[in-house]
């Protein structure tokens, strides 16, 4: 018994005291920084005067009595004088290029919560649940070491010989990612609470019609695009919003459902996103996610680690494939920031470096990627494995989520594995040596004396290509 | 040094727990107090203890600026409402201040004065407009017609920059109107066949600039 407590006690230091690299912090500053300064420069500064000024949407007394609550303050309370007002969303802006770049990150952070949430305070009538996540999302970035991964900061410490620890204390990271659940769930919760059996109509929810009349909401929905679409055909999305809302603290929780959980969020604020207008509500709550991405993702899409490494994914393929070929083809296309390094199955004192216990027929069956941290995918799993990696699938984001999904990943898994096992019948192959070699792997059992034709013929392809022309 | 390191260590590692946890808490108390019911809180922890718990939470929460409640989407309406002011000229005319979220009619005839109640269902068919970049202006105008018919301080402002505007683009003097009105217009979205389409105004204020301290020319 004590032992167990013991050990429940250890573990909650751990999720709390712990250390862990610091780039999911870095890239949760940059998202929010990014977000701050377009909210500032394309909404406020414009229409400072509007919404602030002493001729605007907001005269000083109106909210006398909400800012007189205890615990409440800011910079500007009974600020009209709009020369000084603009000066202070100049500032805001100045330390959101701190957050973007990480220049005097602490302080920019702090700087920005304070600003941000006294501007906030002036004219509490315009602001959407995205404006209190942003002010809230700078109040915990004020409190995370997130210097420590992809800023300038770092940068100009080690100039001067000093080469900070990437990773930092968790605590900080943990509240933001408890704030995120805390949000989905007093929203799942209160949406539940309003389930009445006798009446499944009282709640929009419930009836399945949320989505849908969401998407025929006149002054909200983007355009009208979306209205004819019928509520049978987004009452499961609704459900499953509702369910997942709920279920959101639990499934972060574990690793195995953490990415479904993260994509499925995606799909639902890039879905919101595009078709209504709440501001910049989707793209702040997105930028929680990243705290709950390893870093070792973050620091892929970076590019570099923090010792200025290049990270680069080893793919491995088979070169006598002619699919295998195309699809290495393609991938270089796709490679504009040179991340991918290809390699030959075949070499096998070369894969089996790479990937100890890996067998020779295992490599056979499906495409490999090794990533810089040691971890290797194989199949599907390896395409979804390089989408951090590859630029397009940034912009492309909501494939980079479907593939994680349940359903559509094992749809993905069961057309590679089609592919890769009828990659015989379709391929046009230029040599006898590639239509040998299919045959001879193609629907077979890659027993050993497979395994040392596959060998033989991989030295007569070797020879072929080394053979002047 | 080896104790004053390890003391500060331990103290600092003691603020931070219990910084967590009165943040963790106070985030708790004030976002499931309303969803799951504020008898439970009550029951559990007896009446004048949670109204202290909830006091100090909000506190709390709003030096630090989290004091928000979440609740986005809780139910989605079939409608919405977006400010309409009418301004009675002194020779019989009106003039009518749209909202830059209203929607615009497709079928009426030119002129068709909807405040009159008389134009057909088809006449009240709108285009849908692109909503982009307008969400802090319909916050606005959202919280201009919250609550009950009458004076309420936003209002009172909107109405202030919006008839300083037209007088201002307009070159109209503030004599030439005996009565300004705000009036809710409803927006009914479309449902099953139905387009959407502009539905009633009701009176929402009477608003007089002379009788407003803050009004000045534009």
């Amino acid at each position: 018994m004590a032992q167990t407590v013991m050990r429940a006690l250890l573990a909650m230091r751990d999720y709390w005291f712990g250390r862990e690299h610091a780039a999911p912090m870095a890239a949760f500053r940059i998202s929010l920084g990014l977000i701050v300064f377009l909210d500032t420069a394309l909404t406020l500064l414009p229409h400072a005067a509007r919404w602030f000024g002493a001729d605007g949407f907001h005269s000083p007394g109106e909210t006398q009595w909400w800012l007189d609550q205890p615990g409440r303050w800011g910079l500007f309370n009974g600020t009209t004088d709009i020369t000084s007002l603009r000066l202070g969303l100049c500032a805001l802006m100045l330390c959101s290029w701190g957050l973007i770049a990480g220049l005097a990150t602490r302080l920019s952070a702090a700087c920005a919560f304070v600003l941000l949430m006294s501007f906030h305070h002036l004219n509490p009538n315009m602001l959407n649940a995205g404006d209190a996540l942003l002010r809230i999302g700078l109040f915990y970035l004020a409190l995370m070491p997130s210097w420590r991964a992809l800023s300038l900061d770092r940068r100009i410490l080690a100039r001067f010989g000093w080469q900070a620890d990437p990773s930092a204390p968790v605590w900080s990271l943990r509240l933001a990612q408890i704030q995120l659940c805390i949000m989905y769930v007093a929203t799942g919760i209160d949406k539940a609470a309003r389930f009445d059996a006798a009446n499944l109509g009282a709640s929009a929810w419930f009836d399945g019609s949320a989505i849908s009349k969401a998407l025929r909401f006149t002054t909200i929905a983007r355009t009208e695009w979306m209205a004819w679409v019928p509520v049978w055909a987004t009452a499961p999305m609704a459900w499953v919003t509702l369910l997942w809302e709920i279920l959101f603290p639990v499934l972060v929780m574990f690793r195995r459902t953490r990415p479904w959980a993260l994509a499925l969020g995606v799909l639902v604020h890039g879905g919101i996103f595009l078709t209504m207008e709440v501001t910049h509500f989707s793209l702040t709550t997105l930028s929680f996610y990243w705290l709950f991405v390893p870093a070792s993702v973050i620091m892929d899409m970076a590019g570099k680690s923090e010792d200025g490494e290049r990270r680069v994914y080893r793919v491995f393929f088979d070169t006598m494939c002619p699919v295998c070929n195309r699809a290495k083809r393609q991938l270089e296309r796709l490679d504009w920031l040179g991340r991918l390094k290809f390699e030959d199955l075949h070499d096998r004192r070369l894969c089996e470096q790479a990937m100890p216990g890996v067998t020779y027929a295992q490599q056979l069956r499906a495409m490999y990627v090794l990533r810089p941290d040691g971890q290797y995918f194989a199949g599907f799993a390896a395409l979804r494995a390089l989408m951090p990696v590859l630029p397009m699938f940034w912009v492309l984001w909501p494939i980079w989520a479907l593939a994680w999904l349940p359903g559509f990943s094992h749809l993905g898994h069961a057309i590679y594995r089609w592919i890769a096992r009828n990659r015989f019948k379709y391929a046009a192959c230029d040599s006898e040596v590639c239509s040998l070699h299919l045959k001879l792997i193609a629907g077979k059992e890659m027993d050993d004396e497979v395994i040392a034709q596959v060998v033989a013929l991989h030295e007569r392809f070797n020879k072929a290509k080394a053979a002047p022309q | 040094m080896r104790y004053i390191v390890r003391a500060y260590r331990i103290l600092g590692g003691m603020a931070v727990a219990a910084f967590c946890f009165c943040h963790l808490g106070s985030l708790l108390e004030w976002n499931l107090r309303y969803p799951l019911g504020e008898e439970r809180f009550e029951a559990t922890l007896g009446e004048q203890r949670a109204a202290t718990l909830h006091e100090y939470a909000g506190r709390w929460l709003r030096a630090l600026s989290c004091e928000q409640h979440w609740n986005m989407f809780g139910n989605v309406g079939t409608s919405s409402d977006v400010p309409l002011i009418v301004l009675y000229r002194k020779d019989g005319k009106r003039v009518l201040l749209h909202s830059p979220l209203e929607p615009a009619l497709k079928n009426a005839p030119p002129g068709g004065d909807y405040l009159s109640g008389k134009l057909s269902d088809e006449q009240r068919e709108v285009e849908w407009p692109l909503n982009f970049g307008n969400g802090r202006i319909r916050k606005i105008e959202d919280n201009v017609l919250s609550g009950p018919e009458g004076y309420s301080f936003a209002r009172m402002s909107y109405m202030r920059v919006r008839l300083r505007e037209y007088l201002a683009a307009s070159g109209a003097s503030l004599a030439d109107f005996q009565r300004i009105d705000l009036f809710r217009l409803r927006v009914m979205h479309p449902d099953g066949e139905k387009p959407a389409r502009l539905g009633g105004a009701s009176w929402v204020m009477q608003y007089e600039p002379r009788m407003d301290s803050e009004w000045r020319k534009p």
